[in-house]
């Protein structure tokens, strides 16, 4: 019973995330809608009246950076919901002639495979905001368990801007290793969910 | 251990069998590429310091990537094509004007799917958004299930052959080409197809009796009233391929433009409720997933690759080997057919492509060497789709063949090799002329 609890709150968790990242992709196609309409009207403006009336109207600055940061949080954000859902692509060829437990094995050995490398990508990440410890110094965890800080807040990366309207980036990074910890997650829960198939033949899902 | 044994070349090739193996063996292919191209890395830099690095950056400078912007806002237009009830007007427009022709309808069919194809930048969407449509009225004028599951699928490669096509954007990404002219240059190919489709479907019906009579004329006035019905589809491709051609906006903004406005339609003809949106939002969610994560995965198979100068060495090779540049060409296509009858478009194509273009593109073609890597793209882009409508594994056939009731997926596979022949020819023609692809190129970027 637990077992579909856990998958109900995975299944909702994942779905929820990808439809807050869908909401980037509309955000994205309305600012550059916008910010086409802009352009548009300031053309026409500079050529029939004079180029001091509404000086607002100008294409929205950094347009392609803000498009660029919303889908990009679409993409992160639909990556748990991919896995759930089984939506990554197999070449299915063989299947027919694997047999099923030797198909249950090959579907648990990929979610196996996908977890590892969605661990491999938040471990790696991580360090797009935070510095790597050197030798002597303690580690990140150790400070956030003596609540330091200050010295977490030097770590931080907290230097690199994006490049147009000067949006400090490690926020954006924060956003980006959430998804990828939730994929993660959702990763592991798939491989016990295709382990289960192993056990309980009787509860295969497609 | 393994490096004393390999080259790093070596290990390069010997990534591809352990590759296909893994694919074969149902991994998913973005895990089965991101494993293989990370072990590689790790083996030919004998450190795990540049694997960690790539993993690192590379998922975040992948997925806010502003020309890459373009997929899932393509794929979130796609889906409110689908919802805009588009496909019937096309269809009703498409009929009135080619309804009274033996095989009339399914021309209608064909030429709806192109019309379909140029707001929609997939295959599978513009099939069975026709088939939708098309399959009850085809079987109500008493097509024959071959013919009209035959064309419906092929119809349905138009979306990916005729811009915006999703396809081409990858290539466009794996080769370092430019998007606007592979745009560009599909054109007048998908043009081609679309006529070449019907001029298979008129053949076929005048061959194969009582497989696809024609229905009554109709009057020039009704017609026009037909063609007028689809003018939304004609505005939001003008406004995206015109606005791409003409360097008005970006191929990113234009799929944004292209978004917003299948959005209007499909709000305004109420195809776009809160539930609906939910749906498309999740469903262009997971497929551009998906596909990132082939790209992330293929771009650390490609990096590991390069590392061991597989594409260097493979490209030397052939320069120095005594084959004519068109042998090369024609094994490569060929290869795509073969792939293509058990593998996805998209898999072959990230399979392929980085290893392919390095050599292509040093080959001499008589013509201009800047426009051998756009020709390739189109090729490429041809002899993988018609993977789509090949057996066995061909999923616009499986997908026209699963709305169709009563038609045995044998027949289907029968209806499709008409159109398969329609493909080959083409293909021949585009190798054989490639003032044809590129005419379009040449006139709007000199």
């Amino acid at each position: 019973m637990t077992f579909h609890r856990i998958e109900n709150l995975i299944g909702r968790l994942s779905a929820g995330l990808a439809l807050i990242g869908g909401l980037g992709l509309i955000f994205a196609t309305l600012m550059t809608c916008i910010s086409i309409c802009l352009k548009l009207s300031r053309r026409l403006l500079d050529r029939f009246f004079s180029s001091e009336l509404f000086t607002w109207a100008h294409p929205i600055l950094g347009e392609e950076e803000l498009v660029e940061l919303s889908v990009g949080f679409a993409l992160f954000a639909v990556l748990p919901y991919v896995m759930f859902r089984r939506g990554h692509v197999t070449i299915d060829l063989f299947e027919s002639l694997f047999g099923r437990l030797l198909n249950r094995l090959l579907v648990l050995l990929g979610d196996l495979t996908l977890a590892v490398i969605a661990y491999l990508l938040m471990s790696r990440q991580w360090f797009l905001i935070f510095k790597k410890a050197r030798r002597d110094d303690p580690l990140w965890s150790e400070l956030f368990l003596r609540g330091n800080w200050s010295e977490i807040g030097d770590r931080l990366r907290d230097s690199q801007e994006s490049q147009i309207i000067g949006i400090p980036l490690w926020p954006t990074y924060m956003v980006a290793e959430f998804c990828t910890v939730v994929f993660f997650i959702t990763a592991v829960f798939c491989v016990i969910r295709s382990a289960r198939t192993l056990r309980h033949p009787s509860q295969i899902e497609v | 251990m393994l490096t004393s044994i390999f080259t790093d070349f070596q290990l390069g090739l010997l990534s591809f069998p352990i590759l296909l193996i893994l694919i074969f063996l149902r991994i998913p292919l973005s895990a089965a590429m991101f494993l293989v191209g990370l072990v590689g890395t790790y083996l030919v830099a004998g450190n795990m310091r540049m694997m960690d690095s790539q993993l690192k950056t590379f998922a975040y400078g992948t997925l806010t990537n502003y020309s890459l912007s373009i997929i899932p806002l393509f794929l979130l237009m796609s889906e409110f094509a689908t919802r805009g009830g588009m496909s019937r007007a096309l269809f009703k427009a498409a009929e009135a004007w080619l309804g009274h022709r033996k095989g009339g309808l399914a021309m209608a069919a064909v030429g709806a799917s192109a019309g379909f194809g140029a707001i929609c930048g997939s295959s599978l969407a513009t099939a069975s958004a026709m088939g939708k449509v098309a399959l009850p009225e085809l079987k109500r004028a008493g097509y024959s299930g071959a013919l009209s599951t035959g064309a419906l699928a092929a119809g349905g490669t138009l979306g990916i052959l005729i811009p915006p096509s999703v396809v081409l954007v990858v290539y466009a990404i794996l080769a370092e080409e430019n998007i606007e002219k592979l745009f560009t240059a599909a054109f007048i190919p998908g043009i081609i197809a679309m006529l070449g489709y019907m001029l298979t479907i008129s053949i076929y019906a005048h061959l194969v009796p009582n497989s696809g009579d024609s229905l009554p004329r109709q009057a020039m006035r009704d017609r026009f009233t037909a063609l007028v019905a689809v003018w939304p589809v004609a505005i939001i491709f003008v406004l995206v391929i015109g606005g791409i051609y003409s360097g008005i906006f970006s191929p990113t903004a234009a799929a944004a433009v292209g978004v917003a406005g299948t959005g209007i339609v499909a709000l305004a003809n109420g195809g776009l409720t809160f539930a609906s949106l939910r749906e498309s939002l999740l469903s262009a969610g997971q497929t551009s997933g998906m596909i990132f994560f082939i790209i992330l995965a293929a771009g650390v198979y490609n990096s590991f690759l390069s590392s061991a100068q597989v594409p260097q060495t493979l490209a030397e090779y052939f320069l120095n080997a005594d084959l004519s540049s068109w042998t090369i060409l024609i094994g490569m296509l060929v290869l795509y057919l073969v792939l293509g009858t058990v593998m996805d478009s998209l898999a072959m194509i990230f399979l392929t492509v980085p290893i392919f273009v390095p050599i292509i593109t040093q080959l001499d073609f008589g013509i201009p060497p800047s426009e051998v890597g756009i020709w390739f793209g189109i090729l490429v882009l041809m002899s993988a789709e018609i993977g789509l409508i090949t057996p066995p594994v061909g999923l616009n056939l499986f997908v026209i063949n699963a709305m169709s009731d009563d038609v045995k997926i044998s027949e289907t596979y029968r209806g499709a090799m008409p159109f398969v022949a329609s493909d080959i020819i083409r293909i021949i023609l585009l190798v054989a002329f490639p003032g044809i692809t590129m005419f379009l190129v040449r006139l709007f970027f000199g």
